[in-house]
């Protein structure tokens, strides 16, 4: 039941991972397609000083877009989650700044480009309740890793299974290991050494 | 692990994850990759023919030196009150004399389109200092001194200029299609910025039966703080129009001082 229970989960954090990594793929592929309109949306948030614009409005799309490499392929999860997290702050942060400052008029928030996934028009409480979700999401992956279908997982595992046979030193067999000719045989596990010495 | 119990457990566990599994150190590493990528592909873009561009980046408007003089009857372009009028006068440091590149009795009524000297220079034109007769208007209109930002009257100007025929065209660039469809300046086209990214085919169609070196592009939202004209103007600027304005004070502003407006998704409303 407990197993049942695990796959389940593991197999959630795997759909949140490629619908995260998803969301910031698209995030970034759109801006990177037209990044004079995400220079022109970062410059009408008025948070930026001028000349920063321009970079930022490539640097947000690549950090993005590597977060989404990184999610979908599930390699780095648990930094790649935070990283998302961490940008979808900055952007919850942007927009409260917009709808505290009367003087600044933001037509389009730019999050996606000129994609809607939810909402639309100026920023306000929808995009912030949608942050907040990617932010619960984000954190429950950092939380609990990659789940089904990480590379992550697969190098733990890897990595695992190495340092047993490194800590056993011999190829496990099913057959009962013979004496050896001269002495203990070395490196072997606490459970085979008790019995060799039993 | 055991499973967090209260929010405190949850921050607990955060914190213990964060600071394991080399958290730091990757997050640190995904972030610097993207700032790594977008340094060398600014520097491709930038150094490319079509760089990104910031509203600043946009010179002023550029001087045209049309070939008519505005038909007189025009006169009811008057300044609103609050114009000032000394900022519509030409800059005596941009030209020799005022007066000395057109002869009023010349350009009167359209008679120097036959002239074809009268071209836009390539090399970086002195204004052009014309005399603007009293009987146009009292205020020396001369939208080659107008600078990026109009006023209430120097729009009026511009759309009585395009009512005689002259090259200007006047863009709504509010993103919205219901408000453009609900009320706009009579005549303005509606060509957001986004619809010029997406090629939008009426903006585009009507964008390109204009001569950009020979038209006067007013821009205007929905006044206040909105940053669609300016969006728009970059746009236009790529598109080749160099000689754009901003109607700052936008279509409320318009509406108000009981101008011309349409409704409908076309400029003629048809």
């Amino acid at each position: 039941m407990a197993t049942l229970a695990s796959a389940a989960g593991s197999m959630l954090l795997l759909v949140i991972r490629l619908g995260l990594g998803g969301l910031f793929g698209l995030a970034a592929v759109i801006k990177l397609g037209n990044p004079q309109a995400f220079a022109d949306a970062i410059h009408a948030f008025k948070l930026l000083p001028p000349h920063l614009n321009v970079f930022a409005a490539l640097a947000f799309p690549w950090v993005e877009l590597f977060v989404a490499v990184a999610l979908i392929v599930g390699v780095w999860t648990r930094a790649a989650a935070a990283v998302a997290a961490l940008l979808t702050i900055g952007f919850i942060i942007a927009i409260a700044s917009v709808m505290v400052r009367a003087d600044v008029v933001v037509a389009e928030c730019g999050c996606f480009g000129d994609f809607v996934v939810l909402c639309t028009g100026s920023p306000g409480w929808c995009h912030i309740g949608q942050d907040v979700v990617l932010i619960g999401l984000s954190t429950l992956l950092v939380l609990r890793g990659g789940g089904f279908l990480a590379v992550d997982r697969y190098l733990l595992s890897r990595a695992q299974k190495r340092a047993r046979i490194g800590w056993i030193s011999v190829p496990p067999t099913s057959e009962p290991p013979s004496d050896p000719p001269t002495g203990r045989p070395m490196g072997l596990g606490p459970m085979e050494s008790h019995r060799h010495g039993a | 692990m055991a499973e967090p119990k209260s929010l405190a457990g949850s921050c607990a566990a955060l914190c213990q994850v964060l600071l394991t599994d080399r958290v730091p150190s990757r997050a640190l590493a995904l972030i610097g990759a993207g700032l790594i990528a977008a340094f060398f592909h600014g520097w491709i873009v930038q150094s490319s023919g079509s760089p990104i561009l910031l509203p600043r980046d946009i010179p002023p408007p550029r001087p045209i030196l049309q070939s008519s003089q505005p038909d007189p009857a025009i006169t009811d372009a008057q300044p609103d009150a609050t114009d000032e009028p000394g900022s519509l006068m030409p800059n005596p440091d941009d030209g020799p004399e005022p007066g000395t590149l057109d002869d009023p009795s010349t350009t009167q009524g359209g008679s120097s389109t036959d002239d074809p000297t009268i071209e836009h220079p390539d090399e970086d034109p002195p204004a052009i200092n014309r005399v603007v007769e009293p009987t146009i208007d009292p205020v020396s209109m001369d939208p080659n001194t107008f600078g990026v930002d109009l006023t209430l009257a120097q729009t009026k100007y511009l759309y009585d200029l395009m009512l005689v025929g002259e090259s200007v065209l006047f863009v709504d660039a509010r993103n919205n299609k219901e408000v453009y469809t609900q009320g706009h300046i009579a005549e303005a086209i509606h060509a957001s910025a986004q619809m010029i990214d997406a090629g939008d085919p009426d903006a585009m169609m009507v964008l390109e039966m204009f001569d950009p070196a020979m038209t006067r592009v007013v821009i205007y939202c929905a006044g206040g703080d909105c940053d669609e004209s300016l969006t728009t103007r970059t746009r236009l600027y790529n598109f080749g129009f160099e000689t754009t304005y901003i109607f700052t004070d936008g279509y409320p502003a318009w509406r108000e001082a009981g101008y011309p407006i349409a409704t409908g998704d076309r400029p003629e409303g048809d």
